[in-house]
């Protein structure tokens, strides 16, 4: 067998190529040593287990959480041998893995973006209630989605849902959630609310969730936020930075809209409210017609009995003038020829004189002129 | 699937109508043609937002990650 003889280069490119064809992407997983940043911008490491160690290279636009020695992390991208540094793992993306990880990655990255604002209360808006269009980020395939879904059928009507289908878990999660944020924001007639949820899991299966890039897309929404991630103990730090936090798929539903069936019985009510208020209207008007009624008949009462008094005071005027009233005293009327005898010449002997007394009639002569 | 009612209904503007008439038949002030008015509008929404949420439903449209 001929030896095959290659330029430095040439060895270089070979080992490359066969690379790119046995491993064109892959991921390991180890324990992270010696992490530095250079010149704020290249990141260099080592990946190591009990037994072996390589050297890896990013970017920092590449850090989806602070990374420190210690952490055990998962890295995707390809093995590279550099013309001049030698072996190097060109790392795509990272990821913490195993619970202590994940919890240490999620308090370094909350503390700074604590320290940056991104979860003050402040910052929260409300979310209108209920909402007419709906931006829902999750997977179609997902339970979350199976019970947003039903629950909010059946508690509200007359919603425009879009759902935005992105994966929750893995490697791609945190760019298609934040393609998703990103359309909704953009779009001319934007969702009222974003919805972005999924059900429960592990710490890995949840990580999306607490990434950088997803947190500062959820608090950069323009669109208010509602984040339900369905578990029970440490709260994911979009949940923190959105709008409204909700703790399952289902629990989302029930704090986005009002219960139709609640709905219909406060508008029973409603019903029952409006008939007496205006029969309490009419009430009302009835008693005031009523006592303008009252007031009329006695101002006119009022007037009849003014007047009666003063017709019976004329009466007893009219009855003490009466002449007859006077003949009761002792007086009598004395007429000659039915004209009255005011003095004594109208008389003479044998005149004859009607005198009328109180109570009867006379006939007289004069015998005698005095 | 049953038409959606949404665009036919601002259940929120209704409702927060149906509130005003509400407050306004309450106050000492309005007169008997005017309740009647109110009262009538009242019924006419009250029946309204019944039947949409009675009959209307949801619309879902769905868009995958590119």
């Amino acid at each position: 067998m001929e030896l095959v003889e290659l330029s430095v280069s040439q060895f270089v490119d070979s080992i490359n190529q066969t690379f790119e064809f046995a491993y064109p992407i892959i991921s390991v997983v180890g324990e992270v040593a010696n992490f530095k940043i250079s010149k704020g911008t290249w990141v260099y490491f080592d990946l190591k287990d009990d037994n072996s160690s390589i050297r890896c290279f990013t970017s920092v636009y590449k850090l989806t959480f602070p990374v420190e020695d210690g952490m055990i992390i998962k890295v995707v991208g390809q093995p590279k041998l550099h013309n001049s540094y030698g072996f190097s793992f060109n790392v795509q993306s990272i990821q913490p893995v195993g619970e202590g990880t994940i919890k240490k990655a999620i308090d370094l990255l909350e503390k700074k973006l604590l320290a940056e604002g991104l979860f003050d209360d402040k910052r929260k808006r409300s979310i209108p209630y209920p909402p007419k269009k709906i931006g829902l980020i999750t997977s179609s395939e997902s339970a979350a989605y199976a019970d947003f879904i039903k629950i909010i059928n059946s508690r509200w009507v007359g919603l425009e849902i879009v759902l935005y289908s992105v994966l929750v878990q893995g490697d791609k999660a945190p760019g298609e959630i934040c393609a998703a944020i990103k359309y909704f924001n953009e779009l001319a007639e934007a969702p009222e609310v974003l919805v972005i949820t999924r059900g429960g899991g592990s710490s890995e299966d949840l990580w999306a969730f607490s990434t950088e890039e997803v947190t500062r897309a959820v608090a950069a929404s323009r669109v208010p936020t509602l984040v339900a991630i369905g578990h029970e103990i440490d709260l994911s730090l979009a949940e923190k930075a959105a709008d409204k936090r909700a703790s399952t798929p289902s629990n989302a539903a029930e704090i986005l809209v009002p219960d139709k069936k609640d709905s219909i019985n406060n508008l029973v009510q409603n019903y029952d409210q409006i008939q007496y208020l205006l029969k309490n209207i009419f009430i009302q008007y009835k008693k005031e017609i009523s006592q303008i009624a009252d007031n009329l008949e006695k101002e006119v009462r009022d007037k009849i009995q003014k007047a009666s008094t003063s017709i019976a005071g004329n009466s007893s005027l009219l009855e003490a003038l009466n002449p007859k009233q006077i003949l009761k005293r002792g007086y009598s009327i004395i007429k000659l020829n039915d004209e009255l005898v005011k003095k004594s010449s109208q008389l003479k002997k044998g005149s004859v004189l009607d005198i009328q007394f109180y109570d009867t009639e006379a006939r007289a002569i004069i015998n005698e002129l005095k | 699937m049953k038409k959606t009612a949404s665009n036919e209904i601002n259940y929120k503007d209704l409702k927060a109508e149906l509130d005003s008439i509400l407050i306004s038949l309450q106050s000492d002030t309005i007169d008997v043609d005017e309740s009647l008015i109110r009262y009538e509008r009242g019924r006419q929404i009250i029946n309204l937002l019944t039947d949409y949420l009675k009959n209307a439903e949801n619309s879902v449209t769905k868009i995958n990650a590119k």
